[in-house]
């Protein structure tokens, strides 16, 4: 029986790797970003653990951006990163 | 660093994966968020803590390129088997179909479907989401033969996925939601008959080669170019039977106002396709009414409930009431024009704000301006304009029309149909 060649149907993805930010030394005397996709609960999620991260170092404060819904981009992130030492996102319902 | 609930896990990964960041540290709780008490909240945030720290002020691993690879930029071009039912066989397995039976994509084939569109193989139609792979005229031309499309069907779906593509369409958050729409292609103009695409009886069901096989071709570029795979991909909580196919075609002959693709600013001798986020269409039943006044009272009251996502979008996206043809006549009879009922049903199909806000998810920043938030009585529409409220006429004889939500972050977008150059 003669054998069968058929033609893949994935799309080949050409993004390439791209650097992670490097990691902080410490948090002490970090301002951080809460990025927020308005789901519910998820603010209040974000801010709990920012609190809880302030219980443990000396962070500076944290400044919140929110995006009007999940399914849209944030727009102003060069602006915004040039404000925070870090940003914590989150994701799910 | 990002936070994320065990059952998003598949997505979190993939997606910083095919973004060309594999190593992106995550904090992992547990599923959900919504819907939870406070006190539950606070006790995720705990147990996100530590992950959060570390990840970030930890060491990240840096697989870098070597994973990024592994997103599918080193897919083979194709495949050998022993025999049809090894390959048949082995595509369900690896999940390359929707679960039916289908075509398989041999280069014979493929070569005589790349031919329909005109175009090169290697040309680049569109770059899909979550996968983010680009997809050529090759890769749709694989995945129409699996679905079992004739050549001359190319056109339609080239341009299909270049609407897609569009920004305003959104299709990230079409693939990935938990929300069940789908990708429908409302096709009009003189392609219809080109193509013997079903207008009448059934014109969203089976029962025609042209809607069924580029409406199921689609689904299976989302899937296999795009990475839209159920539980990875694409995280619909229940999806649709809209998701196998969804194609459907306007009935300009019954249609009492200019064709859609006019209203929509094209020729009246173009063929176009307008690509909606859909929810499966939702019946409107309505066998005695014999004014335009009272058979778009049913019309905006199917429209207006609290579930569905533009009842809470609002100004974000759009919806489709697709009018069967004896609706549309007795509508039209009464005078009214495409742009009268728009507005009417802009004007009736309003929940209250009070029980909008029984829904977790409404979101008064997505509301018009002039919305009183404060007033429980106060009635907000279901998009932001009457234009938003798009209107096509299609199926065949019978009292029945049907509505079709959307996404409702997102916006339906018209491409035109090339011919094959």
């Amino acid at each position: 029986m003669s054998r069968i060649t058929v033609v893949s149907p994935l799309g080949v993805n050409r993004v390439g790797s791209q650097p992670i930010a490097p990691r902080l030394r410490s948090l002490d005397g970090v301002t951080l970003g809460i990025l927020n996709n308005s789901k519910p609960n998820s603010l209040e999620l974000q801010q709990r653990v920012v609190e809880l991260i302030g219980q443990h170092h000396s962070v500076t404060g944290a400044v919140t951006k929110q995006k009007p819904s999940a399914a849209i981009g944030a727009e102003g992130l060069d602006a915004y990163a040039k404000e925070v030492g870090a940003v914590i996102t989150a994701i799910s319902d | 660093m990002t936070i994320c609930t065990e059952a998003f896990i598949g997505l979190a990964r993939e997606e910083s994966k095919n973004l060309g960041m594999p190593d992106l540290p995550l904090a992992i709780i547990k599923h959900p968020i919504g819907g939870e008490s406070l006190a539950v909240i606070r006790q995720r945030a705990e147990d996100a803590l530590e992950q959060v720290i570390r990840g970030l002020t930890g060491e990240v691993a840096s697989r870098g390129a070597a994973a990024a690879a592994s997103t599918g930029a080193t897919a083979p071009e194709s495949f050998t088997f022993a025999d049809e039912d090894e390959a048949l066989e082995t595509f369900h397995a690896r999940r390359l179909t929707d679960g039916l039976p289908f075509v398989l994509p041999t280069a014979d084939r493929v070569r005589a479907m790349i031919a329909g569109s005109g175009r090169r193989a290697g040309e680049v139609i569109a770059v899909v989401p979550p996968r983010w792979a680009e997809a050529t005229v090759e890769n749709i031309a694989v995945n129409a033969v699996m679905a079992g499309c004739r050549p001359q069907y190319m056109p339609v779906l080239i341009a299909a996925l270049q609407a897609a593509a569009d920004p305003a369409f959104g299709l990230y958050s079409v693939q990935a939601t938990t929300h069940p729409c789908a990708v429908m292609m409302l096709i009009s103009g003189p392609i219809v008959d080109e193509l013997a695409l079903n207008f009448r009886h059934g014109s969203f069901g089976p029962g025609f080669r042209a809607n069924a096989s580029i409406g199921r071709a689609m689904r299976l570029v989302l899937m296999n170019v795009g990475g839209g795979i159920p539980g990875e991909g694409d995280q619909a909580t229940h999806g649709s039977p809209a998701k196998f196919s969804y194609c459907v075609a306007e009935n300009e002959a019954a249609t009492p106002w200019e064709p859609f693709r006019v209203a929509r600013g094209f020729g009246k001798s173009d063929s176009t396709v307008t690509v909606f986020s859909g929810e499966g269409p939702h019946n409107i039943n309505d066998h005695v009414c014999t004014s335009a006044e009272t058979t778009l009272t049913v019309v905006a009251d199917t429209m207006t409930t609290i579930g569905h996502n533009n009842a809470g979008s609002v100004v974000r996206g759009d919806v489709l009431v697709a009018f069967g043809p004896e609706h549309a006549h007795t509508v039209a009879s009464g005078g009214m024009s495409r742009a009268d009922v728009q507005k009417f049903l802009y004007e009736r199909a309003r929940n209250k704000v009070g029980l909008l806000k029984l829904r977790a998810m409404y979101k008064a920043e997505n509301w018009p301006d002039w919305v009183d938030q404060s007033d429980d009585e106060a009635r907000c529409p279901i998009v932001g304009k009457p234009e938003d409220i798009h209107i096509v006429v299609t199926g065949g004889p019978g009292k029945h029309s049907a509505f079709i939500p959307t996404f409702g972050t997102s916006k339906s977008v018209t491409r035109k149909i090339e011919p094959p150059r």
